[in-house]
C-alpha cells in the first residue's frame, strides 16, 4: 500500500499542515521535506486538494432559506423549542416554565427537561396539557420522554407528601400505548393526543376526583371553579397512598 | 434579550446549513434543523456576547441536533475500503466537487462530523477539541483518519468527474 510510505505521525503532521494548525518551527520542517519528498509533496497536494473541494462544496450548496422567528415573538408554535435552546445553551438540563398550556391564571411548575425530550415533544401533534395539580396536594416532579414501539410517550410525574405519586402519560393518539403498572388509570384523547393517568396505590376515590379533574383541564383551558374545588374535596381527609 | 445578540446568525446561516447537510446527508434535513435551532437560539434567555464565542455556540446546537437525528436513524453501517491503491495520485479531475460530495455521504457519522466541524465549519483543532471534549491530538487523529476514509472511498466508487474537452 502506497499510504505506507507515509507513517502515521507524518500524515497527523501532513493534515495539521492542510489546516494551518502547525506551529512555525514545525511548518518550516516539514516545507523542507515537501521540497525534497516527491512523494510528501504529493500526499500534501492531494489532501489540500480535498479539503478545498470540501470548501468548495459547502459554499456552492444550494441558497437556503430560512424563516427566522422574530425574537421578540415569545409565543412561537412551538413554544417547547424556546426551552431546548435554553436547555442546550445550559448543558444539557434546565428548570422549564413553560412547556405546557396551563390555565392561564396558573402558574406552571417548573420541570426538569433534557434538550432531546424538548425537540421530541415538539413533534407531537399539539403542545401537551400538563394538568397543574398542586391545589390536590400532588407536585409535578419532572417529565421524561420513554420509548413506546417506534413512538415517544411523555411521562409527566406528580409526587404527594404521603407516597402518593401520579404519573400522566402523553402520546401521539395513533401510537402504541406504553405499558404501565399501576394501581389505577384513566385513558382520554385531546385534539391528536392520548392522555392516560396512572395511580400508584392511590384511593381509588381521590384518584377518581384527581383523574377527572385533570382531564377537564386538559379539554377545556379555561379553569372552572368546580375542578378546583374537587381537587381540594379530594385532598381533605384522604388517606395516605400505599404505593 | 437584546435583539442585535442575533446580529451575526444570518450570516452563519449558509455555512450552518451545509455543515448540518454534511452530517445528516440531506438538504431538507438540513434546513429544518437550522431552522429549529435558529428558533431555539432566539428564544435562548442566555447568549454568548463574543462573535467568535456565539458561532461556536450555534454550530454546537446544530451539531446536537443533527447527532441526534442521526441517533433516531437506524445506523447505516458501510465498510470503510482498505485502501489497496496509491491514495495520493489523485489529480484535480478525480478529487472534484461530485466525487467529493459523494464520497461524504457515504463516510461514517464520525468522519463527516469531523470533516464538517474543520473544513465547513472552519474551527481550529483547539474549539474543535473543546467542542467535542476531547485532546487536540484526538481532533489530529480523527480528522486524518476521516480525510484518508474519504480518499479511499472516493477511490472506490466509480464516479468520475467527466475530463476537460479543452485542448482537444
Amino acid at each position: 500500500m502506497a499510504t505506507d510510505k507515509i507513517t502515521h505521525d507524518e500524515l497527523l503532521r501532513l493534515n495539521a499542515l492542510v489546516d494551518g494548525e502547525l506551529a512555525p518551527g514545525e511548518h518550516a520542517a516539514l516545507a523542507a521535506r515537501l521540497v525534497s519528498d516527491r512523494e510528501f509533496a504529493r500526499a500534501y497536494a492531494t489532501l489540500a486538494r480535498l479539503k478545498a473541494c470540501v470548501v468548495e462544496n459547502a459554499d456552492a450548496a444550494p441558497t437556503v432559506s430560512i424563516t427566522m422567528p422574530a425574537a421578540a415573538k415569545r409565543s412561537w408554535r412551538r413554544p417547547v423549542l424556546q426551552l431546548g435552546a435554553a436547555a442546550a445553551a445550559a448543558g444539557g438540563l434546565m428548570v422549564l416554565f413553560a412547556l405546557t398550556n396551563l390555565p392561564p391564571h396558573r402558574q406552571p411548575a417548573p420541570i426538569l427537561m433534557s434538550a432531546q425530550a424538548a425537540i421530541t415533544l415538539a413533534a407531537l401533534p399539539q403542545t401537551p396539557v400538563i394538568p397543574d395539580l398542586e391545589v390536590a396536594g400532588l407536585r409535578l416532579a419532572g417529565a421524561t420522554i420513554d420509548m413506546a414501539g417506534q413512538s415517544r410517550v411523555l411521562v409527566a410525574t406528580y409526587l404527594g407528601p404521603r407516597g402518593c405519586r401520579l404519573e400522566l402519560r402523553v402520546r401521539p393518539e395513533d401510537s402504541v400505548s406504553l405499558p404501565a403498572e399501576g394501581t389505577d388509570r384513566r385513558a382520554w384523547t385531546v385534539g391528536g393526543l392520548a392522555y392516560e393517568l396512572v395511580a400508584y396505590g392511590m384511593p381509588a376515590a381521590r384518584f377518581a376526583a384527581i383523574s377527572e379533574a385533570a382531564e377537564r383541564m386538559t379539554r377545556d383551558s379555561r379553569f372552572p371553579n368546580t375542578v378546583d374545588r374537587r381537587l381540594r374535596e379530594a385532598r381533605v381527609a384522604a388517606p395516605p397512598c400505599l404505593a | 434579550m437584546p435583539r442585535d445578540c442575533h446580529g451575526d446568525l444570518t450570516a452563519l446561516l449558509p455555512r450552518l446549513v451545509a455543515f448540518a447537510r454534511t452530517i445528516v446527508g440531506d438538504l431538507d434535513l438540513a434546513r429544518d434543523l437550522v431552522q429549529e435551532a435558529a428558533a431555539r437560539a432566539l428564544a435562548a434567555h442566555r447568549v454568548p456576547d463574543d462573535a467568535p464565542a456565539y458561532r461556536a455556540w450555534m454550530f454546537r446546537i446544530v451539531r446536537n441536533a443533527a447527532l441526534d437525528e442521526l441517533r433516531a436513524r437506524h445506523p447505516r453501517r458501510m465498510e470503510i475500503p482498505t485502501p489497496q491503491v496509491d491514495l495520493w495520485r489523485y489529480d484535480d479531475a478525480c478529487i472534484a466537487k461530485i466525487t467529493v460530495e459523494q464520497g461524504l455521504a457515504a463516510l461514517a457519522p464520525g468522519h463527516r462530523e469531523i470533516i464538517a466541524l474543520i473544513d465547513i465549519a472552519g474551527f481550529s483543532y483547539a474549539e474543535a477539541a473543546e467542542m467535542l471534549g476531547v485532546p487536540i491530538g484526538t481532533i489530529m487523529s480523527r480528522i486524518a483518519r476521516a480525510r484518508t476514509a474519504l480518499l479511499a472511498t472516493i477511490e472506490a466508487s466509480s464516479v468520475r468527474p467527466l475530463k476537460s474537452s479543452h485542448g482537444h
